[in-house]
């Protein structure tokens, strides 16, 4: 399904700290995921589940969309979503990328009237258990660097005719209930966000991926006019990606400078948080 | 011939003695033994002149006692002189004996007696001789002795005994000067012991066949009251045979009778074809030459045998014959002798005598009855006005039969009393097998045994009578199972298994009203309420009505002036409720219907000058003052903050309103300014919004409590009052937003709706269906059905989801109307916090509701409790406030100005702990989050408004599909952890425990 989201996403630029040496990488043990779509548009029930084509090992994959109208007295209601999501592995880098959109549209010869409609679509990576595996002669138990470079984009054109509206995504790593590094983004207006963490693990141990997106809308008792056809009444979405990376953990004079670095740049985000609205964040980058 | 069994026992006792001599002895027989004269074989010392001596002749050749010149000498006392002899006179056959018996002793004796002597005779202490010529032959006692009372012990004495020579015996003492022991020879028996007199065991004749002789005969020679069906019964002294004529029986009145023979061995029954006529004299002879006996030689009897006996004279009054209850009975519901003048006879066991409004008569009970399950015992005897028999009496009636409103009774034309006697009153079960079933008992004397109910009393107060049931009080089957066949079943089993208890009258409005608490009269502080019990109540069977159709013809158990009965006394067990139900919450609505509350009395009209019509309510002042006092009282009581009101007086809401002086008089009861009404005329800006019937409902609540908002719904529509139907069924309904002011649910709102829909009295266009919901139910479904759909529009402006529904819905809790509510997602909350049974109003007997509270789920999750207060359906309806129908003295001794009978329907309580939307009332409060049956391991903790985790996930809700279920607990957890109430990691392990559950996979069918 085509979204307004694709083109933004082509002007992302990914940054990660290629500077540091890659001494581990993650594989894939298990995972949890799904996504899918429901509707219900005065008592009539839609209902969609995306495709896992994720292959025996490595790679998660899933993919899904849907597009459906309905006609109703006077015209009909078009609705649908369109999701995909990869975690992809290699020595270098684990590549993470999630797109989900939904779309409701009226199409009114007459006055068009809605007594009810709700949509709701998500897309989760519930919970990726990885395994860092050490390269380079790093051994378990080592100590290594974690990080998380990325970004995300949002886009949430939402009619005022529609009540109920949201749009969410996130992210997270934890090693048991601990959570050691967390993206969360409750998306009020479309916007762009850099995504960046980072955490000290070990080789050989498991830890806990899991990312999500959700969206959904509702209609009451709404009416809409002819004038107004085709009348896009929403048209919202979000994309994350990044690459986790994981570096041996610098000497101890290397650390000092790499942290000192890594406050001033962490000094100046907290002061422009203080001083910007969210809206303008996507001047950051 | 019969052989004396002791013979043989002697006989191998001797063998083993003396083997030689007995062998040969006992091959020959038992004429080795045969006597060689006259001895006494028994004596008889009994009661009064109860004295005989009987003799055998165990020889070969009969005896002629005078001219052997036998006698008994009697010496008395010691005597050593004789101081009576007696000659012995007769012949005693070979193997026969001889009865010589004082002439007074009993008949029994006599008949058997072949002499007599009226003599004093012995009586223990006197020696007896038998003499021949001069040569003693036989002795008892000991001649010069007087032993102080008898010879002897125990039964083997010589006083008070019967003795039997021992039939080892085969000769006399002969010394009547030696020591007596009676237990040598003879064996004792108990006195008056005549069984055996004349019929010697020993009389075997020693192994001679002897010729038969007739023993005895019944009734004995010279016997007299024989009765008129009497049988006659020959004894033979051994077995016989006849042949041809060989009796003849004759009488002075019918002449010579033939009688049916049955014939035994021995004896021989004759019942005479006709019986015999009333103080005739008669003779039975038996001819010697036709009857032989059985063994040996065939022996003829020696000589013809006579007796005579004479009948009883026809008996008159009360002992003549009858016909007895149970015949006029009969097995059916209609006597086989109806029409029949018939003379009966019994106890009188209930007295119903006088002039209407008595019964007018009395039941008459067959002292013995047939034993017949089938047949009634009993009769009723109309008596006209007489009043001339007593309990306990037993009284001899002729009269006509006939049967007289389905009850069989004798048409009294001659009454004769006949003593005092008394029956046991016959245990009745219920239920009945059919609605004839206790025809078998009409008008007998009567004990039910059972714990029985006290199902109804709407008619105590006007006929003296209550209803009662066995096992329980009678549900209204509708209020408890689906209409229809399941219902028509109950209605089955309900009308067998309820009785009338009543009064002894018929007479109307009684005074005193007999059946009330502790045995007492009804009062309006001794009540008799739904529920109560008794057991064991004895009193009359009738089948009688109550003096009108309103109860008309049916099985009523009468106690009182009935045989051996006491009032009964019955067991509170459904005392008046101490205090109201406590339904908890922050604010308690009321539902209460207030019977008609009309303040004006005459010149009613439907709505504010709308048509005339009648005032329903009270007569009068004084009336109306009453019924206003007990109305207040239960208002005051309650202490609601919300009552929702149905009858009330549909005349507007000015100063004269009916509910602006229930308004006044309940300020007055508090404080000014406590409560208020809603006037909605002024707020839905019509006139008579609540329609133009002679009734409406209303509101009023406490101000400081609650404050009206939103607009006021009328729903006035045609659609509903009419419920399609050609005329207005259904009062309009009121629908009140109301906010709570302070408090614990201080801003939070609901919305009441009371209601008044048509009742099941009169009919609607579509007749009844007959299926257990009575008139005009698709009137009420109809009606229901627009209610919701009015709701839906959000009448009230509030769009508040919490509704109430209360009122008079006339329809039980299974009826159709309520189902068109509880099939479309609202709670019956009576229902739900009181159970199947329970119950507001009572009609004919059988319990409900009709008065119902209804909840939206969102409301009905805040509901605390729910209660009916019964001080209305189980007290008897006399004890209203009204004074038509009542002595001056009841009027009174009725009424008191409390809450009970204020009017006919239970109101309902609701408790309402208001909280805002999505609040959790009831948490699951499980240790962990389970989805399904997936452990999240997420820690399941109170989250947001009383909720948990758990109960925000929503995984008990059936879910159309997997993704509707996973994109709900995505936006939940995704919420939680917006809100940091979970972590990211407890939000990745719900989503994974929600896709391991599976839930939503199956969809719903």
């Amino acid at each position: 399904m085509k979204t307004n989201i694709k083109p933004l996403m082509t002007a992302l630029v990914l940054a990660g700290l290629g500077s540091v040496a890659q001494a581990a990488h993650f594989e894939r043990v298990d995972y949890f995921a799904a996504g899918g779509y429901s509707a219900t548009t005065n008592a009539i029930s839609v209902d969609d589940t995306v495709n896992d084509t994720s292959p025996a090992s490595g790679t998660v994959s899933l993919s899904g969309s849907r597009q459906l109208t309905q006609s109703l007295g006077n015209g009909s209601l078009t609705q649908g979503y369109s999701a995909d999501a990869a975690l992809s592995f290699s020595t270098a880098s684990t590549y993470l990328a999630m797109t989900l959109s939904q779309t409701l549209a009226a199409n009114a010869s007459g006055a068009l009237s809605v007594s009810s409609h709700q949509q709701d679509a998500f897309l989760d990576l519930s919970s990726i258990n990885l395994k860092i595996v050490g390269q380079a002669g790093e051994a378990n138990g080592s100590a290594v660097q974690v990080s998380f470079a990325g970004a995300a984009n949002a886009l949430y054109n939402v009619e005022s005719v529609v009540s109920g509206g949201y749009l969410g995504l996130g992210m997270s790593v934890s090693r048991g209930n601990t959570v050691v590094g967390e993206y969360f983004w409750d998306v009020q207006q479309s916007g762009l966000q850099s995504v960046s963490f980072n955490f000290t693990g070990t080789v050989g141990e498991q830890l806990t991926f899991s990312s999500f997106m959700l969206t959904g809308v509702m209609l009451e008792s709404a009416t809409f006019a002819q004038t107004n056809t085709p009348y896009a009444l929403v048209d919202a979405g979000a994309s994350l990606d990044g690459n986790f990376t994981i570096a041996a953990v610098p000497e101890p004079e290397t650390y000092a400078l790499l942290l000192a670095g890594l406050g001033l740049v962490g000094a100046v985000a907290r002061r422009r948080r203080v001083s910007v609205p969210k809206s303008a964040l996507s001047g950051v980058l | 011939m019969a052989r004396r069994t002791g013979f043989f026992d002697t006989c191998e006792f001797r063998k083993n003695a003396l083997a030689l001599i007995v062998g040969m002895a006992c091959t020959a027989g038992s004429a080795a033994f045969a006597a060689t004269d006259l001895y006494i074989s028994e004596y008889v010392e009994g009661s009064s002149n109860n004295k005989a001596v009987e003799f055998f002749n165990g020889t070969t050749a009969p005896i002629d006692l005078a001219a052997g010149g036998y006698k008994l000498q009697l010496y008395f006392n010691g005597g050593t002189t004789s101081s009576l002899t007696i000659n012995l006179i007769g012949t005693v056959p070979a193997g026969g004996t001889f009865v010589l018996a004082q002439a007074s002793a009993s008949a029994a004796i006599l008949a058997k007696a072949s002499q007599t002597n009226a003599s004093s005779w012995f009586n223990g202490d006197d020696a007896l001789v038998l003499v021949k010529g001069t040569s003693v032959v036989d002795s008892i006692g000991q001649v010069g002795v007087d032993p102080g009372t008898e010879w002897g012990a125990l039964l083997a004495s010589t006083a008070d005994n019967t003795l039997r020579r021992k039939t080892s015996v085969t000769g006399g003492d002969t010394n009547p000067f030696d020591a007596f022991d009676p237990a040598l020879e003879w064996d004792g028996f108990a006195v008056d012991s005549f069984a055996d007199l004349g019929a010697y065991a020993g009389s075997t004749g020693g192994g001679v066949d002897v010729a038969p002789v007739v023993v005895s005969t019944v009734p004995a020679n010279a016997a007299s009251d024989v009765a008129v069906n009497a049988s006659l019964i020959v004894n033979f002294s051994e077995p016989v045979n006849t042949s041809g004529g060989w009796y003849t029986l004759s009488c002075s009145s019918s002449g010579t009778k033939a009688a049916l023979v049955a014939t035994g061995a021995t004896s021989f029954t004759l019942d005479p074809l006709n019986d015999f006529v009333p103080g005739e004299a008669c003779s039975l002879s038996i001819d010697a030459s036709s009857v032989t006996d059985q063994d040996g030689a065939s022996n003829a009897m020696a000589a013809n045998y006579l007796m005579t006996f004479s009948v009883a004279a026809a008996a008159t009054g009360c002992d003549a014959p009858y016909t007895a209850a149970h015949t006029v009975q009969g097995s059916g519901a209609v006597s086989p002798l109806n029409g029949s003048v018939v003379t009966t006879q019994g106890v009188v066991v209930g007295d119903f005598q006088g002039a209407s409004p008595a019964l007018r008569g009395f039941y008459l009970q067959d002292m013995a009855g047939d034993n017949d399950p089938a047949t009634s015992d009993a009769v009723f005897v109309f008596n006209g006005g007489n009043n001339n028999v007593q309990l306990g009496q037993i009284v001899r009636v002729t009269g006509t039969v006939g049967e007289f409103q389905n009850q069989t009774q004798v048409s009294s034309s001659n009454i004769l009393q006949c003593g005092t006697g008394s029956v046991a009153p016959v245990d009745v079960m219920l239920p009945m097998a059919s609605a004839t079933d206790f025809e078998r008992y009409e008008g007998m004397l009567v004990r039910l045994p059972q714990t029985l109910y006290v199902t109804e009393q709407f008619q105590l107060g006007r006929f003296g009578q209550v209803v009662l049931s066995a096992d329980a009080r009678q549900s209204q089957p509708t209020n408890v199972v689906a209409p229809g066949a399941a219902a028509l079943a109950l209605q089955a089993q309900n009308d067998l298994s309820r009785i009338i208890l009543d009064d002894s009258t018929n007479s109307q409005n009684p005074d005193p009203i007999v059946f009330g608490g502790n045995g007492q009269p009804l009062t309006a502080t001794n009540t008799l309420r739904g529920g109560d019990t008794a057991t064991g109540i004895v009193g009359v069977m009738t089948y009688t009505w109550s003096g009108n159709a309103a109860s008309g013809n049916d099985w009523r158990v009468r106690p009182v002036d009935a045989l051996e009965a006491s009032m009964p006394t019955f067991t509170s067990a459904n005392p008046r409720p101490d205090v109201v139900p406590n339904v908890g919450g922050t604010l308690r609505v009321v539902g209460m219907n207030v019977l008609n509350y009309f303040n004006t009395f005459s010149g009613c009209t439907g709505g504010v000058g709308g048509a005339v019509m009648d005032c329903r309510g009270a007569d009068n002042a004084a009336e109306f003052a009453r019924q206003k006092a007990k109305t207040v009282a239960a208002m005051v009581t309650m202490d609601a903050d919300i009552y929702g009101l149905s009858e009330l007086q549909n005349n507007g809401y000015g100063t004269s309103s009916a509910i602006r002086n229930l308004l006044d008089a309940m300020n007055a009861a508090t404080a000014p300014g406590t409560y208020a009404f809603v006037d909605v005329d002024a707020r839905t800006g019509q006139t008579n919004a609540m329609g133009t019937d002679a009734i409406k409902v209303g509101f009023i609540y406490r101000t400081t409590k609650v404050a009206l908002v939103g607009t006021t719904g009328a729903l006035n529509s045609v659609a509903f009052q009419n419920g399609g139907d050609s005329a207005p069924r259904s009062r309009p309904a009121l629908a009140q937003a109301f906010q709570q002011l302070g408090g614990a649910g201080d801003g939070e709102r609901f919305i009441a709706v009371v209601n008044h829909l048509k009742s099941k009295g009169s009919a609607c266009d579509v007749p009844d269906a007959g299926d257990g919901q009575a008139n005009c139910n698709g009137v009420r479904v109809n009606a229901v059905n627009a209610l919701r759909s009015w709701l839906a529009t959000n009448p009230t402006g509030t769009g508040d989801p919490d509704v109430l529904v209360i009122g008079d819905l006339n329809s039980y809790a299974k009826e159709d109307p309520i189902m068109a509510f509880t099939n479309n997602s609202w709670i019956n909350l009576i229902e739900a916090h009181r159970g199947a049974y329970a119950y507001s109003y009572v009609f004919d007997g059988q319990w409900g509701y009709l008065d119902h509270a209804l909840a939206t789920p969102s409301l009905a999750a805040q509901v605390t409790d729910v209660g009916d207060w019964h001080v209305n359906a189980d007290e008897p309806s006399i004890l209203d406030y009204n004074t038509d129908f009542k002595s001056a003295g009841q009027v009174s001794s009725l009424y008191a100005a409390d809450v009970y009978r204020y009017s006919d329907h239970d109101p309902v309580i609701v408790g309402l702990n208001l909280v805002p939307a999505g609040t959790c009332t009831n948490p699951d409060l499980s240790p962990v989050v389970m989805l399904g049956n997936a452990n999240s391991g997420v820690v399941n903790r109170v989250i947001d408004k009383g909720c948990t985790i758990d109960d925000l996930i929503l995984d008990e809700q059936v879910w159309r599909s997997q993704s509707a279920f996973l994109s709900h607990v995505s936006k939940v957890s995704f919420d939680l952890l917006g809100k940091k109430k979970i972590t990211a990691a407890e939000r990745s392990k719900l989503m994974t425990a929600a896709q391991a559950s599976g839930v939503g996979l199956t969809a719903p069918l």
